[in-house]
């Protein structure tokens, strides 16, 4: 395993100068790869009406005039509190039960014996495959069976129990020396225990991977609460930015505020996991399942 | 006991429903429609593969994955060798250039419309500026997929990236290092040692790719609904459309496990690629 954050060899040794032209070229597209962000923010903070006017020019990122109160106007043009409570419910819910739940099954798969267990694991991670968009007809058909459409429950459970997490969680659980949970046992430690004095507390940075890997997936999740909520009191955020763009055609400067505060909480997790997001294997391995179930 | 949560709601919300699929799809049922269902075998697909909407949203798909993904892997190919470089102020360009895949599809679309705005938005006052007359991006039958293929690599090109990355790490100094004492300069050693043994990422990227774009879905719907003539209406929005707008479960149902199918197949394929790569 490489440590991470730790920059890879270079196959060829480029000059002191050459990598700076590089990186000074690499800068400049980047700050336009960043612009739309920027153009975002600005745009916000300004009157709706210089937002399309100002966009031929350098002004589209300039702040000008400054109008800050656009954020109270969009608390007060849309229901954005609730919206963000909606998604901030169901976002902690998920991720609190998803993080139990997998993590749970994982022991079972890399610690407990029971026989058909390499078989069970096989067909757990042959589920991966399942795209999320494919099973999501009959999944509409349960979650109305149960009574479930316009609830939190309808938005959470589907998605706690997740094959990728369990696959992930059992890696890292294998990593963990046999002989400590083997010592324990002989002290009379039940599982239970085990899974939570030991396995748990070794386990952060696959818990905090997970963790932000399904906050990241739920807040900014559209597809599934758009087909299961019509009660604009059960709005996420995503489905109420994307009704509030498409119903208003005067206001932009409120979309670009609602749309700068539905992106904050995710920016906050990504600064302050940043190391564990981006450069870890862990991730690559998620790649697959990312924005999906 | 410890798989019993876990297995039961894996069990209802996503082996049952892949089952349902596949029954579903050989039935006549219909939400909410009254009156018994009745096995029809393949009807459905029979259905389908004469359906000319269908046929054009696998149309759609399969052309903006064609387009998508070879754009998006060259560029975050490209992107990781130059960050690969141990650049100056590396660790900045690289979060740079991911930051776009953490914003919601729904944010990245409501930014992107304001720059296609037909009359005033960013890229057409630009182009008139260059005295290029203005374009119809999204609302023009021939742009409106390319523009949404844009706003995807956008989105996608800094995830694929750190994949790259994560891939580059992996290959040993030492054989980039035997090549330099063999004098081969450094062309030579990206040809013939760092991409030969950056396949296996390469083709799961390709795969990753290939499947995130067939799912295509939520840009449409921000962006164009589909339109303009279709010309943006992709298989899960048709999927979307059939199913639980009109309510036609039975047929939406025979979509979607033809849509497993393809996902199924092209997963397989990878995994020979990559075998074969390996050399096992």
């Amino acid at each position: 395993m490489h440590e991470a954050g730790r920059d890879s060899p270079t196959p060829w040794r480029l000059s002191r100068a050459r990598r700076l032209g590089i990186a000074l070229l690499l800068g400049g597209l980047a700050v336009l790869w960043l612009a739309p962000v920027g153009f975002m923010l600005v745009s916000s903070l300004k009157p709706s009406g210089r937002m399309l006017a100002d966009l031929g020019s350098w002004r589209a990122f300039w702040p000008a005039p400054f109008r800050p109160q656009n954020y109270a106007l969009a608390f007060a043009s849309v229901p954005l509190g609730r919206y963000l409570l909606n998604s901030a419910l169901v976002t902690a819910i998920t991720l609190g039960c998803s993080l139990v739940v997998n993590s749970l099954a994982a022991y079972a798969f890399a610690v407990l014996r029971f026989p058909g267990r390499d078989l069970l694991f096989a067909a757990t991670v042959a589920l991966l495959i399942v795209p999320f968009e494919a099973i999501v007809v009959p999944l509409f058909l349960t979650v109305n069976a149960f009574g479930w459409l316009n609830s939190y429950r309808g938005l959470i459970v589907p998605f706690i129990a997740n094959t990728f997490y369990i696959f992930l969680f059992r890696q890292f659980f294998l990593r963990i020396p046999q002989a400590l949970i083997e010592a324990a046992r002989l002290d009379g430690a039940s599982h239970l225990t085990i899974y939570r004095a030991i396995v748990l507390p070794l386990s952060r940075p696959a818990l905090a991977t997970v963790a932000i890997l399904e906050f990241v997936a739920r807040w900014n999740d559209f597809f599934w609460p758009f087909l299961i909520l019509t009660d604009e009191h059960k709005y996420t955020v995503q489905l109420g930015l994307a009704m509030f763009f498409q119903g208003e055609r005067t206001q932009w400067a409120l979309v670009m505020a609602v749309a700068v505060i539905v992106s904050l909480p995710v920016l906050l997790v990504f600064l302050v996991g940043q190391r564990l997001l981006v450069g870890q294997r862990l991730l690559v391995d998620g790649a697959a399942t990312r924005r999906g179930r | 006991m410890f798989l019993l949560p876990a297995g039961l709601l894996l069990a209802i919300f996503l082996v049952w429903p892949t089952l349902q699929v596949l029954g579903l799809s050989i039935t006549d049922y219909q939400l909410l429609a009254p009156g018994a269902t009745h096995v029809v075998g393949l009807a459905n697909y029979r259905q389908l593969l004469h359906d000319a909407e269908f046929r054009d949203a696998v149309r759609v798909t399969v052309t903006f994955a064609l387009g998508a993904v070879p754009l998006q892997a060259s560029l975050a190919l490209a992107l990781a060798l130059a960050l690969n470089l141990r650049l100056p102020g590396g660790g900045i360009l690289r979060a740079a250039f991911f930051y776009p895949t953490i914003l919601s599809v729904v944010v990245a679309g409501v930014i992107w419309s304001y720059l296609y705005h037909p009359t005033q938005g960013m890229f057409n006052q630009l182009l008139t500026g260059l005295g290029i007359p203005r374009q119809p991006f999204l609302s023009g039958r021939d742009q409106a997929l390319p523009a949404i293929g844009a706003l995807a690599a956008w989105q996608n090109v800094g995830f694929y990236m750190v994949i790259f990355l994560a891939g580059l790490r992996q290959i040993p100094t030492q054989c980039s290092e035997a090549a330099a004492l063999d004098g081969a300069n450094g062309w030579q050693q990206l040809r013939f040692i760092t991409l030969p043994l950056l396949r296996p990422t390469g083709a799961f990227v390709v795969v990753v790719g290939t499947i995130y774009a067939l799912r295509l879905f939520t840009e449409v719907y921000v962006l164009t609904r589909g339109g303009p003539f279709g010309a943006t209406r992709t298989l899960i929005y048709f999927l979307w459309e059939e199913g639980l707008r009109f309510r036609h479960t039975a047929y939406a149902a025979a979509a979607a496990a033809l849509f497993f199918l393809l996902v199924l197949a092209i997963t397989l394929v990878q995994r020979r690629l990559v075998e074969a790569g390996a050399g096992r």
